[in-house]
């Protein structure tokens, strides 16, 4: 599904729940009751000792960049507006790594290692899109 | 497919209708071996259509490999075709919109092999210049390689790379394969049966096939590949290691692969293959000729590269290259890899009796 061009995800599902809070402008987890490890995306299992009764959990949505890139040539009509954008692997507090875009900033003052902080794009009346900015941006 | 399929047939000396055996990937194809079935008119006794990306070919080889050893199938075809370019100049991928990486604009494959350089830099030091070095040596071996979809376009100097636009830093369009057609086929069979064809046999040592992940979201560690797992399988096998090895063909479908494939496989330490690669060691003058065919940066990438790998090795170990046979060709590595750094697979081949 795409929303002005945007390809966006099926918010049904094992992640509906993530979804959900996303929109309410919260960062939410899973987290195995039995190993604590921190699970993400989410799934029906811990993927390290296969409990099957995994807990949400909401981040405080800091985290920092374990590797970015700049991408400067996409052809989708959206992200043709956007370049050059930055997409960011982000490893989130307390410990579970996702992709998302580092805005707030020009990209040529990404780093690897940078501290970060969650925001969230509404983009409709059902799906927020998180994305990351400077942890000193998103303080102010 | 079939143009490949038919020419490899040809040249060991067999029909189509000694084949019994079907192996393929496809990105066209959801069912490539019905698909390569039903064009040949061949109906198989055995038919393994293992999709791991690009990488899958020289997993297939393996399969074919075991099949054939426990009596499953006598003769097997191995094949691959393309015609991306023809259709749309850019990849061709089933891939599937992965939900928490699509969204955000992450070019599929690109970016995540920009992220694992991004990441390899931080973490090693490893240059601009030296990933744009791999892309200069593999176009030195493509000059010599009349086949190539470089070979009438001059050497390439670390300047011309990093003067390319970049696409998805640190990666510029010169960090990148081509977009060609093109199409490859392996025909395996017994050591016994092969003996009598009229070409020199050669033999699978050692092979193996691991992977990590699908989505880059969740490789564990961007700087290290399962090429650890199925290199150390696939040497352990031969009763091999790095220095037996002659040379290598391996899927450089970004120029960090060819670094990151080199670590992981045992040619140099973790964190080394930026220098390793660096001076000319992988190209015609080097002391490890990797890619000598000109690689899927400047010989031809028709979306999965992985049959390719086999193909030159095969001619470089039966002493048919041309321009570009090496003086020493007695065993060497095949490495393919697919998804996005996901799958890995290794096979070790020699000229049968030099091992």
């Amino acid at each position: 599904m795409q929303i002005d061009g945007r390809p966006v995800p099926n918010i049904k599902g094992v992640s509906e729940t993530f979804w959900r809070e996303a929109r309410a402008g919260r960062l939410v987890f899973q987290r195995c009751p039995a190993c604590a490890a921190p699970v993400f995306p989410a799934r029906l299992m811990c993927p390290l000792c296969a409990n099957q009764a995994l807990q949400w959990e909401a981040s405080c949505g800091k985290g920092r960049i374990y590797s970015y890139t700049v991408v400067r040539q996409n052809r989708q009509p959206y992200f043709v507006r956007k370049t050059p954008y930055v997409v960011a692997l982000v490893d989130v507090d307390p410990g579970f790594r996702m992709m998302s875009n580092i805005v707030g900033l020009e990209p040529e003052e990404v780093y690897v290692g940078m501290p970060v902080t969650v925001g969230f794009e509404v983009l409709t009346d059902d799906i927020a899109l998180p994305f990351f900015t400077p942890e000193e941006v998103g303080r102010s | 497919m079939a143009q490949a399929s038919l020419r490899a047939l040809d040249d060991a000396g067999l029909s189509k209708n000694d084949v019994d055996g079907l192996f393929s990937a496809s990105a066209y194809y959801s069912m490539p071996t019905l698909t390569l079935g039903e064009y040949l008119n061949i109906v198989p006794r055995y038919s393994d259509s293992t999709m791991l990306g690009g990488s899958s070919f020289v997993a297939h080889i393996r399969h074919a490999k075991v099949a054939i050893e426990a009596g499953l199938c006598e003769v097997a075809l191995i094949a691959y075709g393309s015609t991306q370019r023809s259709d749309s100049g850019a990849l061709v991928s089933m891939g599937e919109a992965l939900p928490f990486e699509t969204p955000f604009g992450s070019l599929y494959p690109l970016s995540s092999y920009a992220l694992a350089a991004q990441r390899h830099m931080f973490a090693y030091g490893t240059t601009s210049e030296q990933l744009a070095s791999v892309a200069v040596q593999a176009r030195a071996w493509a000059l010599r390689n009349p086949k190539a979809f470089n070979y009438k376009r001059g050497p390439l100097a670390i300047a011309d790379v990093l003067n390319s636009p970049i696409i998805s830093s640190p990666l510029h369009r010169l960090d990148c394969c081509l977009v060609t057609d093109g199409g490859g086929a392996v025909i395996m069979c017994s050591l016994d049966r092969a003996r009598s064809s009229k070409k020199t046999p050669i033999s699978i040592l050692g092979a193996a096939e691991s992977h990590t992940h699908r989505g880059i979201l969740a490789m564990p560690d961007l700087t290290e590949t399962a090429a650890r797992f199925s290199g150390r399988e696939a040497f352990a096998k031969a009763g091999l290691q790095p220095k037996d090895i002659d040379f290598v063909e391996l899927y450089d479908a970004f120029t960090i692969n060819t670094i990151l494939f080199l670590e992981d496989l045992g040619f140099c330490d973790k964190g080394d293959g930026g220098p390793f690669v660096a001076d000319g060691r992988i190209g015609p003058e080097g002391g490890l000729p990797v890619n000598t065919n000109g690689g899927g940066l400047s010989y031809c990438h028709p979306g999965m590269y992985g049959i390719f790998t086999i193909i030159e090795a095969v001619r470089q170990l039966r002493h048919e290259a041309g321009e570009r046979q090496l003086a020493r060709a007695d065993i060497g590595l095949v490495h393919g890899s697919g998804g996005t750094l996901s799958s890995q697979c290794t096979a070790i081949l020699a000229r049968s009796g030099s091992n």
